[in-house]
């Protein structure tokens, strides 16, 4: 009795750790903030039903996610559509890093000067465009590091699915940037802007 | 041969194009790794593929930050996660704790209790009286009645055996007699309880001997114990185990 008690305790602690992973994920899974709060409070609520059937210290963020995604996505089919209003950046008003690396001097190698190139606000918008799939594969293995096999099991997909579907969410997103450096182009008729271009697959071949 | 050559290089491009995600990812075993390496080295277009690739996954990775979840959510999720917490476990947690003070107090209460009656009997028997008061033996009598009669050894059985002197005693609530006897010249000194020493666990070390006797050492010297339902006797004296023990039976 108390040893479960206690173990459900530690899986709590455990749990409540990746509060914040959890909400951003659902802020970039649902785009708007009441959404993102509820999937939040639904997956913590969820995972509390199930708090049996969790192993104290192993992957509990890849635990939480898998609940979160599964919600939604189950959502997603039953509703079948996707909000068409987006609310970029609504959920982060104070925004005070408006261009990454802004005062950072660091070498000025050609991939930190095209990062630099954008603010986080931007590709925020750039990464919400895209379809949930793209976004939420781009999300677990860029922004959180998870491997294809963490990936696969989250989403409940083949290690294949993960990895096609990734390469198929970056060129997604490597288009939405092309386009976006073709706009600022056209306005500005400069060059001073341009960077993935110049890589541009297309192109190359 | 050229046409040859460009086809490899095409299969080669392909191959590599379809690692590249896993190369940028750290998906890739050493040897397939180095394959892109060696292969984007030589292959421009190759080249540039990756850097695209890992420039995408270094802008979402600088890029995005994450917000702070509003307080709400945080005190709403900690609600529900403190609501299960019943009164109940609190208590539990403390249940070994409480049952080991329990456990040491009583072992200390034990302890207590053991060194009092034994040390009690003992310095009883150290200090013997040389003679017996008139009311003493009155007291004596009363007390133990036809039991006590057997105190008093028969001569014809016991020639080497001298009365010398009783005391009567109280311990613990129950009535106690000393007796003090002369066995060959050698001093010894019999106690004796009303009822039986139940609560043997008092008398440490106590190793049983003969009979239903048992022996405690105490300064080098042995302290016979034999109990029945109505009297216990403790012995004590000059002479060895053996002697004593045949002192005991001779009180029987």
């Amino acid at each position: 009795m108390m040893r479960i008690n206690k173990k459900r305790e530690i899986i709590k602690s455990e749990f409540l750790k990746y509060l914040k992973d959890v909400y951003n994920l659902s802020l970039y899974l649902t785009r708007n903030v009441e959404d993102a709060k509820d999937l939040t409070q639904d997956t913590f609520a969820r995972a509390l039903e199930y708090i049996d059937s969790y192993t104290p210290n192993t992957n509990a963020k890849a635990y939480l996610f898998r609940i979160a995604t599964t919600i939604f996505f189950n959502n997603q089919s039953r509703l079948n559509t996707e909000q068409n209003h987006l609310e970029f950046r609504a959920f982060n008003e104070d925004d005070g890093s408006e261009v990454i690396g802004r005062d950072l001097n660091l070498i000025e190698d050609e991939e930190e000067k095209f990062i630099r190139e954008y603010s986080s606000r931007e590709v925020e918008r750039l990464l919400l465009n895209l379809s949930f799939e793209h976004r939420t594969i781009l999300i677990l293995a860029d922004i959180e590091e998870f491997s294809y096999e963490e990936i696969s099991k989250i989403l409940n997909i083949p290690i294949g699915t993960v990895m096609s579907r990734l390469s198929r969410a970056r060129s997604a997103l490597k288009k939405e940037l092309l386009k976006r450096e073709e706009i600022i182009r056209r306005e500005t008729g400069g060059e001073n802007i341009i960077r993935l271009s110049k890589y541009d697959l297309s192109k190359a071949k | 041969m050229i046409f040859q050559r460009q086809n490899r290089k095409t299969m080669d491009c392909k191959e590599v194009r379809r690692l590249i995600t896993l190369y940028v990812d750290g998906e890739l075993d050493v040897i397939e790794s180095r394959h892109v390496v060696e292969h984007v080295a030589r292959c421009e277009t190759c080249y540039f593929a990756v850097k695209s690739e890992r420039l995408v996954k270094r802008l979402l990775k600088k890029s995005i930050t994450y917000v702070e979840p509003p307080l709400s959510l945080i005190s709403s999720i900690n609600e529900l996660y403190e609501e299960k917490r019943s009164f109940l476990p609190i208590i539990m947690r403390f249940v070994p704790t409480i049952i080991l003070v329990l456990a040491i107090c009583l072992a200390l209460i034990y302890k207590i209790n053991e060194q009092r009656f034994d040390n009690k009997i003992f310095r009883n028997i150290k200090n013997p009286p040389l003679t017996a008061s008139i009311s003493d033996v009155n007291k004596f009598f009363s007390i133990f009645k036809n039991n006590s009669e057997r105190l008093f050894i028969d001569r014809n059985n016991s020639p080497n055996i001298r009365f010398v002197g009783l005391r009567y005693n109280k311990l613990e609530d129950r009535d106690a007699a000393h007796i003090f006897y002369n066995h060959k010249g050698r001093y010894i000194s019999v106690f004796a309880i009303s009822g039986s020493i139940n609560d043997k666990i008092y008398l440490t070390p106590l190793r049983p001997f003969k009979g239903d006797s048992y022996i405690i050492k105490r300064d080098g010297k042995s302290l016979l114990i034999l109990s029945n339902q109505d009297i216990s006797y403790a012995v004590t004296g000059d002479a060895d185990e053996n002697e004593l023990y045949e002192i005991l039976s001779s009180l029987r």
